[in-house]
């Protein structure tokens, strides 16, 4: 495979781990637990743990497909299977979906900032300060979103600590007795425990990027297995500590576990929580703009990266200010769900399916031709 | 854009978010009223009625100062506006450390007051919850004539170093809205003397406030309930004689239930570490016999004390151990409605085994 | 994909006026006072010139001057005069460039009147003159080891460093930089060890650089630094002689000049400036907990203000129930919001300490103590702070100092003040705001094209505990790869051979 890419913009394998596992987590941690009960209650976290284990066979599709195309993203592939045409236009399709991604994450986070933290204070001021940390980073290079994303796991990986604190509340009884429901709860569970793990499906535009790319494949399973781990222990802490009619009413479960956490010199620990919370979010935000901005570089030749940067982010405002209302926010979480699920589970199988076809071919052309010489 | 110019407009922005942002929406911490305990009572006309301590530390730095205010309103939220009409500083319920509830409010139900808890982000979830048994304001007004704030602290040790079970807000939502159990509180009372004095629970059936138990009994719930509580229990031998009696302070009880489906009983298995504080002359506690002795007159005295509580529980049809609760985690076919209708006549075994750890300086 | 746009290439020009003939050399020499012409001889026969202040003039007395007019019959052909003077390195040339350059390097050249094109070269040089004879490295201050400093002779430097590295692998290159000073200065470095790509780059960029003086190593080292807006120093700046050449050692380049009693090393990673030699000459457990205790101290000196203003004004919630009363009592009387107060307070600090810096030493004690214990006091009592403020912004103030450069004790100086303005705005968010910035902008710095936060994020092996702790001998034998050494291994450290069995007697 050669690569495009020159050898002092790439970044050593394992940070495959941070890239993946930064961009999984972000807001949908701090509230998935009231949405995972609805279907099979005390058992959700079978379904979390099931479904975190069933991606580790999507991300081996992506690394098939990967491998088949030219310049190792999926951006030349579109290109080599569908044309120049057509692989432009869901080249830019798939700029859309990570942008679309990039602000609702963005949205999320400083929807949590009034209701916790300050009171009447209008969100598009914070959204001017978190747009010139973004365009900062963004403007640094691959070199730096990568850094984003190591400190965004190192550090919050502090407030794991936090998670010992609150087995002091736990109560085993709230899980017990296991596996009491039919499949078909167990599956609603794991339809809405899906957002959380969507996000890194930017692997597949930033894997040039990446040096060794033979064997940086292990770095992304351990990711996620790495992930899916976590999403579990927090969801039987969570189980543990609150019983479940409580858990039906609260929207936000994880801040309101960590709001009982005190310290001798420091009451309230979950303001530092929600702070952190900041340096979690911010990869996600980076890459998947990051993600965006390449894949329209790469189809429209002649745009100057600086110029879409900085569009984005005037766009990502103005769009803010027209969903600040309530009913648009669930809406645009629905919509992102939705096609999140699509896209892992419709369009990656799809191409993964034309992959192995080309490879095929590829294979009876190079008999063909080798077996006529 | 050149230099000098993209220097002057940053330099701009940089004025301009300072002066603009910098000023009107901080809370500086000597310029608000911070509330300590809010009391909830019910007036006649069905209204609500808030009481607020608000402690003055700008005057003194010990929480002597203290300012007492009461509204009406018809609901919760509009506490706080009313109560900011009369205040020099804004009025911020974040560090509110106990919650009050009057008894006939808590007897009428307190249903909507508890959803409030939950919906209002500003309070900690580890403050204290607790019923008194006249009415909040007489209990809040009495700690201003005492001249000091300590309620929050006078329940703290006592959940840790006496009687009480321990108890606050999260375990208390916790038990509201789960099923299979009810949520109970320590009570607050006015005694003889004027004093406030924290002792006793009290249970609820739903939000409905329905019992209340006295201080032998609320020891006993909490070596049921707690691994770690030290509650005292004296144990009279002879009535007449003050000299006849054992008192023991427990050390840690480990409580195990078992659910028979098929007889549909209850086991109970209590596993206690006790120390003797006190004991007759008559028994040396160098001789074993002597001591298997006292441990199964103890042991006796405390199985039928916690027959006598259960029986309470299942008469007034409220479950604050939980037995709902644990019977479900055992029981794939549990059902709560089914369940407490046979709960009043449910049999509970009760076994107690006993260890004394040492009995102090005394041998 | 973000790249800059490439600077222009300015045309070379020279600042300095060209002289066309040896006639306007001398002309123009003539013109300073300080320029000695000595005629020998009859009829002026035999010329010397030179300039008086840079000649060392016993030398001239004592082994030039007898020997010529002892043999002054002999000397026909300035060739001669390499049997006549006794002292070695007489150059003989025609350039004018070089009579030039000579002249200003304190050599003395001879000519004959009437043969103006030939010229000998002897250099006798008195580069001590005016310089202090020792430096014992007061601002970089240990109380074990040794304290020789730099000072500011170039030969000075390179004697120190030369004597301490008695091996054949140690190399100097020299550089003239400066088109009016013409600055020496050299690149020291280890030949075998180093990797070569740092000394390419170093020299390159000395090379390139046009500048007309440059008065310090300090200065030099910003001309020649990856990024000049950052206040993080992106080489260290030291006169201690141990530390160089212990950096030597690790691989590290480092550029001594003439005129400059600092030496700068690098590349350099943000570790680094936490460690001291002090480290290496105690215990390891002793000095990894004072290393901890230097970064906990950098950190608190940045942050410590903000997040004073920051709970105050905006997060009152965190303060545990029985500060709350203490602390709401002392700010009672104060009549302005937290951001007034710390930075009124940390104003008054910087300016105790810059005219501190600037007083001379009799005035400068008492005034330090009024200023510091009297302005301290009477700002409390006036109520214009609390006194919990007070100690903050000092103990703030000195754990700055902890860091042994003093050029990174200036960064965080400075970064203090853009996150108290982040805190007083936005409170706790703004102060995470400003940690992120903070970190992106390090991860961007580069110091001789080494990233600024090696090891930490592009992580190396075993280089994270190493920074946070110093090592035990016995497993420190390797050195650090982040600087890609041409060898990594130093010594093998030898078991201990008799580790449980004492003496015989008790």
């Amino acid at each position: 495979m050669n690569s495009i890419v020159k050898e002092n913009k790439m970044v050593s394998p394992y940070f495959l781990f941070f890239l993946i596992h930064s961009t999984q987590t972000g807001i949908g941690v701090l509230k998935f637990q009231a949405h995972i009960i609805k279907g099979a209650k005390h058992d959700a976290w079978i379904s979390v743990l099931s479904f975190g284990l069933l991606l580790h066979i999507v991300f081996f599709m992506m690394l098939f497909i990967l491998k088949q195309s030219s310049n190792g993203d999926i951006l030349s592939f579109h290109k080599d299977v569908f044309g120049k045409v057509l692989g432009g236009t869901l080249n830019i399709l798939l700029a859309g979906y990570f942008s679309l991604f990039g602000l609702f994450a963005l949205h999320n986070y400083i929807d949590i900032l009034p209701i916790w933290v300050f009171d009447g204070i209008a969100p598009w001021e914070y959204f001017l300060l978190l747009s010139v940390i973004i365009l900062y980073i963004v403007s640094g290079g691959f070199r730096v979103v990568t850094s984003i994303s190591f400190w965004g796991v190192i550090i919050p990986s502090f407030l794991l600590l936090s998670l010992l604190y609150l087995l002091n509340y736990a109560e085993v009884s709230y899980l017990t007795p296991v596996l009491q429901y039919t499949v078909k709860d167990y599956l609603i569970s794991a339809k809405e425990a899906a957002p959380v793990f969507l996000g890194f499906e930017t692997v597949l535009v930033f894997f040039p990027f990446i040096k060794d790319r033979e064997k940086s494949g292990k770095w992304g399973h351990i990711a996620l297995l790495y992930t899916t781990i976590l999403y579990t222990t927090i969801t039987v802490v969570t189980f543990m500590f609150f019983s479940q009619g409580k858990l039906e009413h609260l929207t936000w479960p994880t801040l309101t576990m960590i709001k009982i956490i005190t310290f001798p010199f420091l009451e309230r620990f979950e303001f530092i929580f929600i702070f952190t919370w900041l340096l979690v979010v911010m990869p996600v935000i980076c890459v998947n703009l990051w993600s965006a901005i390449r894949s329209i570089k790469l189809t429209i030749p002649k745009t100057k990266p600086t110029y879409l940067l900085v569009g984005f982010i005037i766009m990502f405002f103005f769009v803010n200010l027209q969903i600040d209302e309530i009913q648009y926010a669930t809406l645009f979480a629905k919509v992102v769900s939705y096609s999140g699920l699509i896209f892992l589970f419709g369009y990656i199988p799809f191409l993964f399916l034309i992959a192995v076809v080309r490879k095929k071919l590829k294979k009876v052309t190079q008999t063909v031709t080798g077996t006529s010489q | 854009m050149k230099k000098p110019k993209k220097h002057l407009v940053f330099f701009f922005i940089l004025v301009c978010i300072v002066s603009l942002f910098g000023c009107n929406r901080t809370r500086i911490i000597d310029k608000i009223s911070i509330v300590h305990v809010f009391g909830f009572d019910q007036a006649d006309n069905g209204e609500l009625v808030g009481t607020a301590l608000f402690p003055q530390y700008t005057k003194s730095k010990s929480s002597d100062q203290i300012q007492y205010l009461e509204e009406q309103a018809s609901s919760s939220v509009l506490f706080v506006p009313k109560m900011a009409a009369h205040t020099s500083t804004p009025v911020e319920l974040s560090k509110i450390r106990v919650l009050l509830f009057g008894k006939k409010y808590a007897e009428a139900g307190i249903q909507d007051m508890v959803d409030r808890f939950m919906t209002t982000p500003q309070l900690g979830t580890n403050i204290h919850i607790a019923v008194s048994t006249h009415s909040a304001r007489e209990t809040l007004n009495r700690f201003k004539k005492e001249k000091s704030l300590t309620l929050a602290e006078r329940i703290d040790h006592n959940m840790q170093g006496q009687s009480l079970p321990t108890m606050n807000l999260h375990v208390f939502l916790n038990h509201f809205y789960g099923e299979g159990m009810d949520a109970y509180v320590p009570m607050i009372n006015i005694d003889e003397n004027d004093m406030v004095s924290v002792e006793g629970m009290g249970v609820f059936k739903g939000d409905k406030f329905k019992l209340q138990l006295d201080s032998e009994q609320t020891a006993l719930f909490s070596i049921l309930k707690d691994y770690r509580s030290q509650a005292t229990f004296k144990i009279p031998l002879d009535e007449k004689d003050r000299s006849e009696i054992i008192i023991i302070k427990s050390f840690r009880g480990k409580s195990k239930w078992d659910w028979n489906p098929k007889k549909k009983q209850m086991n109970l298995r209590l596993q206690l570490e006790m120390t003797m504080s006190q004991h007759p002359r008559k028994y040396n506690l160098e001789k074993v016999q002597e001591i298997n002795k006292i441990k199964k007159l103890i042991g006796t005295n405390l199985e039928k004390g916690i027959m006598e509580l259960l029986e309470t529980f299942k008469e007034n049809e409220v479950d604050p151990l939980g037995i709902g609760n644990i019977v479900r985690s055992k029981d794939r076919n549990w059902d709560e409605a089914s369940f407490y209708q046979l709960y009043p006549t449910l049999p509970i075994h009760v076994d107690v085994n006993l260890q004394i750890i040492h009995s102090g300086l005394e041998s | 994909m973000f790249r800059k746009r490439k600077g222009k290439q300015l045309p070379k020009r020279r600042y300095d006026t060209v002289d066309k003939t040896i006639s306007d050399v001398f002309e123009r020499a003539k013109k300073s006072s300080d320029f000695t012409t000595i005629s020998l001889f009859e009829e002026d026969q035999l010329k010397i010139s030179f300039y008086k202040t840079l000649i060392d003039p016993s030398i001239l007395q004592k082994s030039v001057l007898p020997f010529i007019k002892e043999k002054a019959s002999a000397i026909k052909e300035l060739t001669d005069l390499t049997e006549i003077i006794p002292i070695e390195g007489i150059t003989f040339t025609k350039d004018y460039h070089e009579v030039e350059k000579a002249l200003h390097e304190g050599s003395v050249v001879v000519f004959f009147k009437d043969k103006k094109d030939e010229f000998a070269l002897l250099n006798i040089s008195y580069a001590r003159l005016g310089q202090r004879e020792t430096n014992d490295t007061q601002n970089e201050f240990s109380v074990l080891g040794p304290k020789i400093g730099f000072i500011e002779d170039l030969s000075t430097n390179l004697h120190l460093l030369r004597d301490h590295l008695g091996t054949s692998d140690l190399i100097f290159e020299e550089i003239m930089v400066g088109s009016r000073t013409k600055t020496k200065v050299v690149i020291a470095y280890l030949d075998g060890v180093t990797n070569p790509t740092y000394i390419d780059t170093a020299k390159q960029r000395l090379k390139e650089l046009d500048v007309d003086v440059s008065f310090d190593n300090t200065q030099l080292e910003q001309l020649i630094s990856d990024n000049t807006r950052t206040p993080f120093p992106l080489f260290i700046t030291t006169e201690r002689v141990d530390r160089t050449v212990g950096s030597l050692l690790q691989g590290q380049i480092v550029v001594i000049g003439d005129k400059s009693s600092y030496a700068i090393i690098g590349p350099v990673t943000l570790m680094e400036f936490f460690s001291n030699p002090e480290d290496y000459y105690l215990p390891s457990i002793v000095a990894s907990f004072f290393k901890l205790i230097r970064i906990f101290g950098m950190m608190f000196s940045i942050f410590a203000s903000a997040f004073y203003i920051a709970v105050f004004t905006f997060h009152f919630e965190v303060v545990p129930k029985d500060l709350l009363g203490p602390i709401i009592y002392s700010r009672a009387n104060v009549p302005f919001p937290p951001v007034i107060e710390v930075l009124f307070l940390e104003i008054t600090i910087d300016l105790l300490r810059e005219a501190g810096a600037r007083l001379p030493t009799k005035i400068g004690q008492t005034l330090g103590i009024v200023g510091g214990i009297v302005i301290g006091q009477a700002t409390v009592e006036a109520a214009l702070t609390s006194n919990i403020l007070l100690i903050i912004v000092a103990l703030a103030a000195l754990s700055s100092f902890t860091t042994p450069i003093y050029k990174m004790s200036n960064a965080v100086r400075l970064l203090r003040y853009p996150f108290i303005l982040m805190a007083a705005i936005w409170g706790g968010l703004g102060i995470y705001v400003g940690l992120i910035l903070l970190i992106t902008h390090l991860s961007r710095l580069k110091s001789l094209g080494v990233p600024y936060l090696l090891p930490l994020f592009p992580y190396r092996k075993g280089g994270v505990v190493g920074s946070f702790v110093r090592p035990n001998y016995l497993n420190f034998n390797k050195r650090p790869w982040y600087l890609r050494a041409l060898s990594l291994k130093r010594f093998f450290p030898a078991n201990d051979k008799d580790p449980n069995e004492g003496l015989d007697t008790e």
